[in-house]
């Protein structure tokens, strides 16, 4: 397998987007890391008939 | 090609038409003359399509009002009665590419501003904006004092001003927009930049006017610093016509409020409305004594500017108005992030210098709103139950026409797929 | 007392938060019984369970946020409401400069240099998000557990292709370029890659290494599924790979429990390939398979640790059988004559499962929520047998919260309990630190320790608390420093777990030993 873009976060700055609790997010930055926050929601909030919908229609990146 | 695939290449459309049109206002004509479809007898109102018997009491004035000024009745009870019985049509102005803010109805001899946009050639339409005096149609008043204004709009003012304005070549709205760029106007609620800079271009074009009004209307018109709204929506209008005709695709294309419901249009579905209960706006009051008991749920079509990407989309672009309406700085920028995270494009002409240049959010993709279940922001101006502007603030879009849209659009989408096999 | 309820249709508070301001709700006066949480179906459980289920909440579904309580009146309730919203208000003081992005795709735009998403959320959910971050370019750690291993093998096969990391789902453990990721300790850097398919393993190996003092290149957990043959290893494979191609990673652990008979092949074959020395602890595979592999064979973490220190020539000293025989003697002197039986609360089942093999050749039969054998299931959880040890980072104990090192409170019942037998001779725990986790483990159960010893010497009992501590000094928690709250208020404290239970288990025997003696 191609290691390269794995070797690369390993040189790298660790940067994390946290998805979900920020709990972990402040964890690493009490650890002097940066992090950005994405504020997770479960898709059309939690509507089930609209997650199947959606599910055809895409568009949610 | 996947349906995802298909929506996405109509989203992508969609979204090239709104950041590329060019609106113009070129010209101002007798409803009749140019809006398509209008009769002698038709009546466009704001606000997705409402049975009779539950238009509120101030359209019913601003509907009855225009009416007897159309000589189609002598008061204002025979003219509801009329509506009762269907001889005069009340129908939604967005049906007819015209855009009715708060209370305002459109009638057969009234003036209408007229955009054109210049890339894909769409037209859109929309009445003058009355002016500062509280009490007038577009707040659904009627009595005599209005209607001598309704007449001096039709007989002076709206001749004038389309005079001026075809002398003049036309008034790039977008040009508009850009010039005033970090001034300050979020452009649905507040606009004194841009109303001042459409004034500069069109006032020069009435010096010679032949009407011997002609200092008076100069006058008004220079005293109204909310005048761009209208031009704007009639801008708005003229590009959304070209929107409206492609199918799959979940871009917002219209919206509105009629007091009671909300609603919104898909580009994928053109003038088919999805409604729901209206959010009351929430904000300050215009009277203390008020309270949000006596205010209409809400109501008017000005919030096509936010289909546009103004008004509530870009509030960072007028951080006064949210003062004004007792909110933050913080919640400014929110309302624009917001915004952003659902919506398909950015405009180039007029970035925000205090949100590092960037330009307003356009486009909003029913799909994110209800999938991210961030729903958009847009301004406005509250109604009062008996009639008159209560007060001004925002509300959040009632996520319940988007999920119906999409319920549409899968529909149509599921369809499109049987059909290509 | 009557049930009020608060509904919030479209609100999404997650579970984490959920916890603490149910907490804040069943302190407030005038509150009874409350509970405040998304209206999934697992939440609905939980209020029927608890009597607060009405009508209208049952009506509600996944996308309701709800606040539920029998309380005093509706101003009691509505005040506890508006306490539980004020305690959900984020304290960190710079909360406006922090920018935060409502999708993934909107995260690494507006942070070009964001490398790794960490992902957090409801299983179901897991395959969109990572599908949506590796998209993005970004290496991903997956804590969500609960997810399809048909979704795991998707996303994995994803990162494949793509070259990136998917480490988990159900991944707890992981140290990239020396941040503790998740629920990992943090350790000093050093020659040794880990990656492995147990979290709790990898941060035990890791801790020994570093008090040993030496460290650890990179750690990747794999998520404790990977090794299935419905996943196929895919990440221990990716894993292998990236810690033979890093030019800091000198030697290679790999840690595995159950290695699915289509994976161990390949894996191997892997393995035998590999150009760094490799020690291997598969708890499923026998001495010859690893060593055939050529790979350099452990039997368990504390020997895993062991062997990589080998490499290097170093040593971690541990207790041997005749000092802990010792220790063991000692406190077996402090028994009254009823007291048999050893009770272990644990905050996972890795920890779990090796306290249990330890005690076993000592004790005999034990008892468990997740037992060794069919016929030692506790029938209750909440009532432990004669030897028996309890995982209370299982979901029974866990619905609705977080592990147990994040919440100690889980397993808060634990001491006073098993104390309250007089059966009960050994209490043995485990503390767990990690920069997430509780501030402070063991100060948090130093008054329940105390107060259990304190009834049982009323009643004419010594208890005996052996505990081992997992993490290291460069901790926020500082290992030494909890290891000595342990001590000081008279616990047994042992370097690792595996020792902790050896000596729990030493102690019971030499109870029995005496007692079968009538000594």
């Amino acid at each position: 397998m191609d290691c390269e873009k794995i070797l690369n976060l390993f040189r790298s700055e660790l940067v994390v987007v946290n998805v979900g609790p920020k709990l972990f997010a402040e964890a690493l930055e009490k650890q002097g890391y940066r992090t950005v926050q994405v504020d997770w929601k479960p898709i059309a909030g939690g509507d089930r008939e609209m997650q199947a919908i959606l599910d055809v229609l895409g568009g949610l990146d | 090609m996947t349906i995802e695939q298909k929506v996405n290449a109509a989203n992508a459309q969609a979204a090239d038409i709104l950041t590329r049109a060019r609106p113009v206002w070129t010209d101002v004509q007798p409803a009749i003359d140019v809006i398509p479809g209008m009769t002698k007898t038709t009546v466009l109102v704001p606000g997705p399509p409402l049975p009779v018997e539950q238009i509120t009491p101030p359209i019913r004035t601003s509907i009855c009002g225009a009416a007897v000024h159309e000589g189609l009745a002598k008061t204002k009870e025979e003219a509801w009665t009329m509506v009762e019985r269907g001889e005069v049509s009340v129908e939604p102005a967005q049906n007819h590419q015209c855009g009715c803010a708060a209370c305002m109805v459109v009638s057969a001899s009234m003036p209408v501003m007229v955009a054109e946009d210049k890339v894909y050639g769409g037209k859109g339409y929309a009445p003058i904006h009355p002016g500062p005096n509280p009490k007038c149609l577009r707040w659904g008043f009627y009595d005599e004092d209005v209607e001598r204004d309704l007449s001096w709009f039709r007989d002076h003012f709206g001749p004038a001003l389309g005079r001026a304005v075809r002398k003049s070549g036309g008034i790039d709205l977008i040009t508009v927009l850009a010039k005033t760029a970090g001034m300050g106007d979020e452009n649905h609620n507040r606009q004194p930049a841009a109303s001042m800079c459409l004034a500069l271009q069109v006032i020069p074009w009435m010096l010679d006017d032949p009407d011997p009004q002609r200092d008076e209307m100069i006058r008004h018109f220079a005293a109204n610093d909310r005048f761009f709204l209208h031009p704007m929506m009639a801008g708005v209008e003229s590009i959304t016509e070209s929107i409206k005709k492609i199918p799959l695709s979940t871009v917002v294309a219209g919206m509105a409020g009629n007091g009671v419901e909300f609603g919104i249009q898909l580009a994928g579905t053109g003038n088919r409305w999805y409604t729901t209960k209206a959010p009351v706006i929430q904000g300050t009051f215009l009277n203390p004594s008020y309270t949000e008991a006596d205010l209409l749920g809400y109501l008017g079509d000005s919030c096509v500017t936010e289909v546009y990407g103004l008004g509530g989309m870009s509030a960072i672009a007028g951080p006064a108005y949210l003062r004004m309406t007792g909110s933050t700085i913080a919640e400014a920028r929110s309302r624009t992030e917001k915004a952003r995270a659902v919506s398909l494009a950015e405009h180039t002409f007029a970035p925000i210098p205090w949100d590092d240049f960037r330009g307003f959010p356009v486009g909003l993709d029913a799909r994110r709103v209800v999938g991210l279940n961030i729903l958009p922001i847009s301004h406005g101006g509250s109604a009062l139950k008996k009639g008159g502007q209560g007060g001004a603030g925002a509300a959040e879009l009632p996520v319940d026409c988007f999920k119906d849209a999409l319920r549409a659009i899968h529909k149509d989408a599921l369809a499109w797929a049987e059909q290509e096999g | 007392m009557e049930v009020f309820v608060k509904i919030e249709r479209g609100r999404y508070v997650d579970s984490l938060e959920t916890l603490l301001a149910s907490s804040v709700l069943n302190e407030q006066p005038g509150i009874e019984m409350g509970c405040a949480g998304m209206a999934t179906d697992p939440g609905k459980d939980v209020l029927e369970s608890v009597g607060l289920l009405t009508e209208e909440l049952k009506a509600c579904d996944g996308s309701c946020y709800i606040i539920a309580a029998r309380a005093e009146s509706q101003e009691a309730f509505d005040k506890a409401v508006a306490e539980v919203e004020a305690s959900l208000v984020p304290v960190s003081e710079d909360e406006a400069e922090q920018p935060s992005y409502p999708t993934i795709k909107a995260a690494a735009e507006g942070c070009p240099k964001a490398n790794l998403c960490s992902i957090a959320v409801p299983g179901e959910y897991a395959l969109g998000e990572v599908k949506k971050a590796l998209n993005a370019g970004l290496h991903c750690v997956v804590f969500s557990n609960n997810v399809p291993l048909s979704d795991e093998r998707e996303m994995k096969e994803l990162a494949w292709e793509k070259g990136l990391l998917c480490m988990g789902p159900d991944c707890g453990v992981a140290n990239i370029n020396g941040a503790a990721l998740v629920l990992a300790s943090i350790n000093n850097r050093g020659p040794f890659g880990i990656c492995g398919a147990s979290g709790v393993g990898i941060q035990h190996v890791a801790a020994i290494l570093h008090e040993a003092g030496t460290g650890v290149s990179q750690t990747i957990g794999t998520g404790g599924n990977d090794l299935k043959n419905e996943v196929g290893g895919l990440m221990m494979l990716m894993g292998i790979d990236a810690l033979e191609a890093d030019p800091e990673t000198k030697y290679i652990a790999l840690i595995a429990r159950r290695i699915g008979d289509q994976v161990l092949p390949g894996l191997l074959e892997r393995i035998s390939k590999c150009r760094k020395p490799v020690v291997a602890l598969f708890m499923s595979c026998d001495r010859a398979t690893v060593e055939g592999a050529g790979a350099i064979w452990a039997c368990d973490l504390d020997d895993c640790a062991q062997k990589c220190l080998a490499l290097t020539g170093q040593t971690y000293r541990l207790d041997t059988d005749g000092e802990i025989a010792a220790r063991a003697a000692q406190a077996v002197a402090k028994l009254a004559p009823e007291q048999k039986y050893v009770r272990g609360a644990f905050s996972g089942g890795t920890f779990l499962d090796e306290a249990m093999h330890a005690l076993i050749p000592k004790v005999g039969e034990v008892y468990s929520n997740i037992a060794l054998r069919p016929e030692w299931q506790l029938a209750d959880s909440q009532v432990s047998v004669k030897n028996t040890c309890i995982d209370y980072g299982e979901e029974e104990f866990t619905l609705g919260r977080p592990h147990p090192a994040i919440d100690p409170g889980v397993r808060k019942p634990a001491i006073p309990r098993e104390a309250a037998d007089p059966e009960t001779a050994v209490i043995l725990l485990d503390f767990i630190l990690t920069p997430p986790g509780h501030v402070d483990p063991a100060g948090y159960v130093l008054g329940d320790i105390r107060t259990a010893q304190e009834q049982a010497r009323a009643a004419g009992r010594e208890l005996i608390f052996v505990a081992s501590v997992l993490g290291t000094d460069a901790d926020l928690q500082n290992v030494s420093v909890q290891r000595q709250k342990l001590a000081d208020a008279g616990v047994l404290v042992c370097k690792t777990n595996h020792q902790a239970a050896l000596l729990a288990g030493e102690i019971i025997r030499q109870k029995k030993e005496r007692d079968d003696h009538g000594l």
